[in-house]
């Protein structure tokens, strides 16, 4: 049996360094390359590869978010490649899913390549690496939005989002100049966000405070917030106090 | 010792009458002996009091001889100026003090004969000098102070800055990419592997050398970055497009030391490694109105209005506070056409050798 692997870095050399340790197994076809997550997203729907060696830090979508977009069904087997993290490899240890720590060398790739054939990594592999991506995510602020939309998936940074309002079933995530739709609920997000960056204001609000121009008191305790970008949301008596308090600090 | 400018008025009147009610105390046993020896017995109570008269009227001129000494000192350039103000001031201070002071002792203990009055004006000369010479002391202790504290500030702001750039060496993504990178490169390319490594232990090598250095002409930093540059540019390839133009006059100049490398290193995090896609950093060095200005300019996203900044950049501020104090500026703003361009503006220093 042959397995069809897809390299996922955003470094051109390391692409190569892999591709070139790969073509050396003969149970390995390599069947493409891409250099960020959003084109890996891409490439593992339309090419479905066996085993994805994927880069953690990379532009856009990182590796996590690579995990993150796709369905369950689609989930090839993944080899997580990284520069030390402590946080990774310590959730990687704990599900039992697999890793290279860069820089490795032949003899640790022929390892996993093994594993990967004999499949002894078992048959729930797929939902161990999700929950290995989940448990390293609780341990770090949610640093990007992912939106799907029409097939596509990008990521927003969250630096870049100024008020994200509950609008029916569906999240949407404001910039300063675009609003994207995600299906998720305000508490789960809330939870997820840099707490001194992102405050909740409203039952169906949450502000990043570092977009806001000015407060005015208005009736019953509120206050109306004026955003750098013009735009105007309102702050309920309910959050007024941990909303001051952010400012304040 | 604080700054007697700096103190609230009624703490140097209190200091002042303080010291100089010790003082009339010291005296008092003085005055009886002269009065005494004068043809004029007085009792202790009544040389207490004549005392207390001579040296509180000093009390009273304290404070404002302090801040004439203050205003005009002693110093190497202006000690003409000094002694021209100063002798006619102590003759006049001291003339009316002894007139002022002859008036109301006599209203204290009656009219009448006193102790011989050219010791008298000798003390009160002797005075003078004195109140003078105690402010320039106190003002010379102070600025020895201010030297020292100025020069441990920038110490530890010079060994902040060594660390930070020792952690972006030895930063995991950066380290253990870059060994990844050469381990890659040693398959296809050995030469470019070997560079690689060259360039890895250089970055560290210049970090060491700078362990006592505040400025460095900014040829150095250059060569610095350019190692720097060498080791990023052969990991991201294509994608990192930098240029750097320096004139032969930006390059003679001293600047402070790993100045360049939180400003680069932030370039590339923003503009290039955080995004897909292309990225450029532009580096630029020319000497315009008199200052050097240093600019280190990135394509990437635009600047959120409120920009949250690291440990870096804060160290970087505080170095160029206590270098330069106000004629140094950092400055961090968005590009009309997206991304951001640090600038920096430094005074001209060049060091002995440089031209």
């Amino acid at each position: 049996m042959t397995l069809r692997a897809l390299v996922v870095d955003d470094e051109p050399v390391a692409r190569r360094k892999l591709r070139m340790l790969l073509e050396g197994e003969p149970s390995v076809q390599v069947v493409g390359e891409c250099e960020d997550g959003g084109a890996a997203v891409d490439a593992i729907r339309e090419q479905r590869p066996d085993v994805v060696f994927l880069d953690i830090q990379m532009p856009g979508l990182d590796g996590f978010d690579v995990v993150e977009a796709l369905e369950p069904d689609e989930q090839p087997a993944i080899v997580f490649v990284t520069a030390y993290d402590r946080y990774a490899v310590r959730a990687f240890e704990i599900h039992a899913v697999d890793y290279l720590l860069k820089p490795f060398e032949r003899a640790r790739l022929r390892k996993t390549i093994e594993r990967l054939v004999s499949r002894t990594n078992g048959r729930d592999a797929g939902r161990r690496v999700q929950a290995a991506v989940e448990t390293v995510r609780r341990h770090q602020p949610l640093r990007r939005v992912l939106v799907k939309a029409a097939g596509r998936i990008y990521a927003v940074r969250v630096e870049d989002v100024e008020a994200i309002e509950a609008a029916g079933h569906y999240l949407e995530v404001r910039t300063s100049s675009a609003a994207h739709l995600i299906r998720e609920s305000i508490g789960t997000l809330a939870q997820r966000l840099d707490a001194s960056r992102f405050v909740r204001i409203h039952r169906s609000t949450i502000v990043n405070v570092d977009r806001i121009r000015d407060l005015q008191p208005a009736f019953h305790g509120e206050f109306v917030v004026t955003l750098h970008s013009g735009r105007r949301l309102r702050c309920s008596r309910t959050y007024a106090a941990g909303l001051t308090e952010a400012l304040g600090r | 010792m604080a700054d007697l400018r700096s103190l609230p008025a009624s703490t140097v009147w209190l200091a002042s009458i303080g010291c100089f009610t010790a003082l009339a105390l010291l005296f008092t046993s003085q005055v009886w002996v002269d009065y005494n020896y004068a043809g004029r017995p007085l009792s202790w109570g009544g040389a207490l009091v004549v005392a207390l008269i001579e040296w509180e009227l000093w009390a009273l001129l304290a404070p404002a001889l302090i801040r004439l000494s203050e205003r005009v000192s002693f110093s190497r350039e202006r000690w003409k100026v000094a002694l021209a103000v100063h002798l006619p001031a102590s003759v006049a201070v001291g003339a009316a003090k002894l007139m002022v002071e002859a008036f109301i002792i006599a209203r204290a203990i009656g009219p009448g004969r006193g102790p011989s009055s050219s010791l008298k004006t000798h003390l009160t000369l002797l005075t003078y000098w004195g109140i003078v010479a105690a402010t320039h002391a106190a003002r010379h202790y102070r600025q020895a102070r201010e030297r020292e504290l100025r020069a441990a500030q920038l110490e530890t702001e010079l060994a902040r800055a060594q660390v930070e750039a020792l952690k972006m060496q030895l930063h995991p993504h950066f380290l253990f990419n870059t060994l990844n990178a050469v381990s890659g490169l040693m398959r296809e390319n050995v030469e470019t592997a070997d560079q690689m490594l060259s360039k890895l232990a250089e970055l560290f090598q210049r970090t060491f050398e700078t362990a006592d250095v505040q400025e460095v002409p900014l040829r150095r930093e250059l060569e610095f970055i350019d190692a720097y540059l060498t080791i990023q540019r052969t990991r991201f390839g294509e994608r990192l497009c930098v240029s750097v133009a320096a004139t032969p006059e930006a390059r003679d100049t001293l600047v402070p030391s790993l100045i360049l490398q939180p400003l680069v290193e932030n370039a590339i995090q923003h503009g290039v490694a955080e995004r897909p896609g292309r990225g450029r950093i532009g580096i630029d060095a020319r000497v315009a109105s008199g200052r050097l200005v240093i600019t280190i300019a990135n394509d990437g996203p635009p600047l959120p209005p409120v920009i949250r900044e690291g440990y870096g950049l804060r160290n970087l501020r505080s170095r160029l506070e206590a270098l330069y104090g106000t004629r140094a500026a950092f400055s961090l703003e968005p590009r009309p056409d997206g991304g951001a361009t640090a600038v920096v503006r430094l005074p001209l220093a060049y060091d002995g050798t440089a031209p």
